[in-house]
This record gives structure tokens, C-alpha cells and sequence, in this order.
């Protein structure tokens, strides 16, 4: 029997070192196929603008997260072929499978909206902290800024970590605060939601900090074009409100990887998010092909505490499904979003499918959970499968 | 319990305006709601307008919930933006769509 697992991402890993601890090399032949040799802690890019974590400490070898006994291809995957159970990949031929289990993870799109790339690629004015260089460039110019308005967008959802936009202009309106700067400076936050964050309780804390704080939220905004030159942000639809700025942190679009698009019947066709039974994380049109982490079109968060608890469920089905068994573990939504509010404060907002988990609550005691542990608790036990 | 009168026909909507049984919705209730909006006088509703909205319900029986934008502008064939050049923005849209006042469930897809 075996198991091909494309992408050795936080999912991926996850989900290959507690398969391999659940069975013996006998009864199943497990291949991970990922592309990048390098794996990174994205969770502290937020961190890193503050200088509240290092970059060389997010950095490992794929190689090394893997239990003895995974197959790691270093290959890019192509396309999926699940009429004959197969994945082409670029250099390594035909890969067949028994079972396969999508965890590519998500790709940022940076064609839209216009002028976006031109001004990533610029970096003087527009930045983006999903990607470790951006991030590090952004920590600099925000270092540099003596004052100025400092907006955090989100072009599009679904994202990954959905509350990061959120957590950079916090820190960044509290950063300007300790350093006595604060009338210098404004902040503005746009969502092409109805709202910053929909869940309560955690909706009225964070509006109840935004207003408190001066922190403008735009609501319903839509980016359609960036001028990096001007400074000016635009949007879609008939409101036409122009936002200045001196620095714009963007999250671009996020999508599927390419090999979904490439992959007939595998993607939903637009964004290309695997689309899969959100409880069993089954293909909806192929029975042996699963799908976790940030690839999949779950109705949750895209976060890397969702990945860790898929993988767990779908390690326990499939530990049903090969003792032929009917499973019945099945994921329920969960995620733990890890919010930094300002210097010393974290709200953790915790919730699943259908229920929000745990209060709002800015505690000290979650920002040392999430700047001085979860890293370690990341490489240490979630990825090895043990926590 | 509020009521939109329009070309003869008696809406019920709740406080906010939204339509208070989704199987009332038609296309000239559409129409109403546009008015009432603020989103257009004339009727019917252009083509795109209506694609919109009937991906909206139907998105909305089997899911409960908004579609991930992207993918409804794909399915009725529109630029990515569609349901924010289309209506001011897509809370709009889904209001004009006969549908009721959104929970945070609603917004589950784009995963806040």
C-alpha cells in the first residue's frame, strides 16, 4: 500500500511523520513530493516585523523534519492524473499512488490588483509580509519611518492566518505609541468584508481596540489598483474611496498551487482550493484522494493550529480505513488564531465550524505562548507528530 | 413587520430591510430590493445583476453560507470583481439576493 503526499509544508510534514508513526514500513510505503529544499516558520513573519524573532531561526531543511523510512522526493509536482492514480512530476517521471493526500498549500497572486507587483517590487513604498524577504524589508521601513499613515489591506479572501493584516497594524499603532510618536503617525486597516473579523466574541474586542486606538477600518473595500509612486490605493465599486498612503502592507490573492489548476476536477475551478468534504477532508469526487491544510476549501481559518489537527483526524481515519474499519474521526472546523494586540498582549481566538471556542481575552500569558514557544513547540513536537 | 410596497406587491422584510422568507424571493422582488437599496430603478435587473444573485441563493440552499467571491465571478462568467462593480459591494448583493441577515457563520468560507 501506498500513500503519496504532495507538499512538505506544515501539513504535509505533520501528516507524513504521524503516518509513519502509525505504521511500519511493511504495511505502508509513504512519499512526500515537495519542491523546496528549505522549510519556513511563517507563523513569526508577524514577529520578525517587530524584531521580536530572528530569520535565521525559521529556517530548516525539509529533509531534516522527516521521520526515517518517508520517501521525500525534492520535485515539483505537475499534475494529477486520478483516473490512473498517478502524478507527473517535472523531473522525477510518473509517481503512482494507492492513496494521495494534497497538502500544496496556498500561492500568492500578485497580478491583481494593478500596480501591486510593480510596487513589491519597488519595495519603497508597498510591502507584504507573506513571503520572509518582504517581511524583512517591511521590519526596515517601518524602522526607517519617522511618521506618516501606515495602511494594512487585505485585496481578497480567503487568505492564510486571516488575523495577520490585523496583528501588523496593531503592533505597528502600539510601536508608534511607545516610541512617542503616536500623533505623527495614522493607521488604517481595509477589509473587502463586512468587518475586520466576523466570529464573536472576538469581533467586538478587536473593533472595541480599533476604535479605542484610532485605528480607521475600512469596511467593504476592494482594492482594484496600487500607485506606488503616488502613494494612492484604489477600489472597485461605486464608493471610489481613494486611500493614501506612505506605507501599504498588502496581502495579495491567495489561490491553490498550480498543479491543482493544472490537475482536471481536482480544483474548484476558480481559486483552485482542492475542494473536499469539510468533516472527512475527502476529495468530493475522488474516494482515495485527501486534502489538508491550506489548500483546501474548508470553511475556516487557513492556519497552520488547522493543519496540525487535520492532520491528526486524518491520520485516525486512515488508520480506520486501512484496519478496514469504518472511520469515524472527523475534523471539526478547530483553529487557534494567536492575535498580537500590542507589547506584551495576545488574544487567542479559538474557534471551529460552528462555535467560537474560548473567550477574548488579551493575556500576557498568550504572548509568551506565541513569541517564545510556538516556534520551539512547532519544530519540536507539532511537526514530528507528536503534539 | 416592515413592508416594501412595489408595482402592487406587499414585501416583508425585517427591521434591516432584509426579505423575511427566501422563498418570496423573484426577480421583480430583486428589483425591489435594488430600488430600496439604492442600486437601480429599472426592472428587470441587467443580466449580470441577476447571475449574481441567482448564484448567491443557490450558493446559499446548499451551503448557508457567501461564496468565496472569486469563485462565484468565475461561475457566472465575470471579472473577478464582479460583485463589487456590480453593487457597491458584495453585502449588497446578498441582500438584494432575498437572503437573511448574515451570522458570522456566513462569512465561514473567507475563513474570519
Amino acid at each position: 500500500m501506498k500513500v503519496v503526499i504532495l507538499g512538505g509544508g506544515s501539513a504535509g510534514v505533520m501528516f507524513a511523520n504521524r503516518m509513519r508513526k502509525e505504521f511500519s514500513k511493511d504495511q505502508l510505503e509513504i512519499i512526500v513530493i515537495e519542491k523546496s529544499d528549505k522549510h519556513i516558520y511563517q507563523p513569526a513573519f508577524t514577529l520578525l516585523l517587530f524584531d521580536l524573532e530572528d530569520p535565521k531561526n525559521l529556517i530548516k531543511p525539509t529533509k531534516e523534519l522527516f521521520y526515517e523510512g518517508i520517501k521525500l522526493i525534492t520535485d515539483e509536482a505537475t499534475k494529477i492524473d486520478p483516473e490512473n492514480n498517478k502524478v507527473t512530476t517535472a523531473k522525477s517521471g510518473d509517481i503512482s499512488y494507492d492513496y494521495l493526500v494534497i497538502a500544496t498549500g496556498a500561492i500568492l497572486n500578485l497580478d491583481e490588483p494593478a500596480g501591486m507587483k510593480e510596487g513589491l517590487i519597488k519595495a519603497q513604498s508597498v510591502f507584504t509580509f507573506y513571503t520572509l524577504d518582504g517581511a524583512l524589508k517591511l521590519r526596515d521601513a517601518l524602522k526607517k519611518m519617522g511618521g506618516g499613515t501606515i495602511v494594512s489591506t487585505f485585496a481578497e479572501m480567503p487568505i492564510k492566518c486571516p488575523a495577520a493584516p490585523i496583528k501588523m497594524i496593531l503592533m505597528a499603532e502600539d510601536m508608534a505609541r511607545r516610541m512617542g510618536k503616536r500623533d505623527k503617525y495614522k493607521f488604517v486597516l481595509t477589509t473587502p468584508m463586512p468587518a475586520a473579523f466576523s466570529r464573536p466574541p472576538y469581533m467586538y474586542a478587536l473593533n472595541k481596540i480599533f476604535s479605542t486606538r484610532g485605528i480607521e477600518v475600512l469596511a467593504n473595500y476592494a482594492p482594484s489598483e496600487v500607485d506606488h509612486e503616488k502613494g494612492v490605493m484604489k477600489e472597485y465599486g461605486g464608493t471610489k474611496r481613494d486611500v493614501n498612503f506612505d506605507i501599504l502592507c498588502i496581502t495579495p490573492p491567495h489561490g491553490g498551487d498550480t498543479v491543482i489548476g493544472n490537475s482536471e476536477g481536482v480544483g474548484d475551478g476558480a481559486a483552485e482550493w482542492v475542494t473536499c468534504d469539510k468533516n472527512h477532508m475527502v476529495h468530493r469526487s475522488f474516494p482515495n484522494i485527501y486534502a489538508i491544510g491550506d489548500c483546501t476549501d474548508f470553511p475556516t481559518s487557513k492556519t497552520a493550529s488547522g493543519a496540525r489537527k487535520q492532520a491528526k483526524i486524518l491520520t485516525e481515519r486512515f488508520r480506520s480505513i486501512l484496519g478496514g474499519e469504518e472511520p469515524k474521526a472527523t475534523y471539526d472546523g478547530e483553529i487557534i488564531c494567536p492575535i498580537l494586540t500590542r507589547d506584551k498582549r495576545v488574544l487567542f481566538a479559538h474557534f471551529n465550524y460552528t462555535e467560537s471556542i474560548s473567550p477574548a481575552i488579551e493575556s500576557y500569558l498568550n504572548w509568551v505562548l506565541k513569541v517564545y514557544m510556538l516556534r520551539v513547540l512547532y519544530f519540536d513536537l507539532m511537526l514530528p507528530g507528536l503534539m | 413587520m416592515p413592508v416594501i410596497e412595489y408595482e402592487g406587491m406587499k414585501i416583508k422584510v425585517d427591521d434591516e430591510g432584509y426579505l423575511e422568507k427566501f422563498e418570496d424571493w423573484n426577480e421583480k422582488v430583486a428589483c425591489a430590493l435594488a430600488e430600496k437599496e439604492g442600486i437601480s430603478k429599472t426592472c428587470p435587473l441587467t443580466k449580470e445583476k441577476m447571475d449574481i444573485l441567482k448564484f448567491m441563493r443557490e450558493f446559499y440552499k446548499e451551503h448557508k453560507a457567501f461564496p468565496i467571491l472569486r469563485a462565484l465571478c468565475i461561475n457566472v462568467h465575470q471579472p473577478a470583481s464582479c460583485a463589487y462593480t456590480e453593487f457597491p459591494n458584495p453585502s449588497v448583493a446578498w441582500k438584494i439576493a432575498g437572503l437573511p441577515k448574515p451570522t458570522p457563520e456566513v462569512y465561514s468560507y473567507f475563513g474570519v
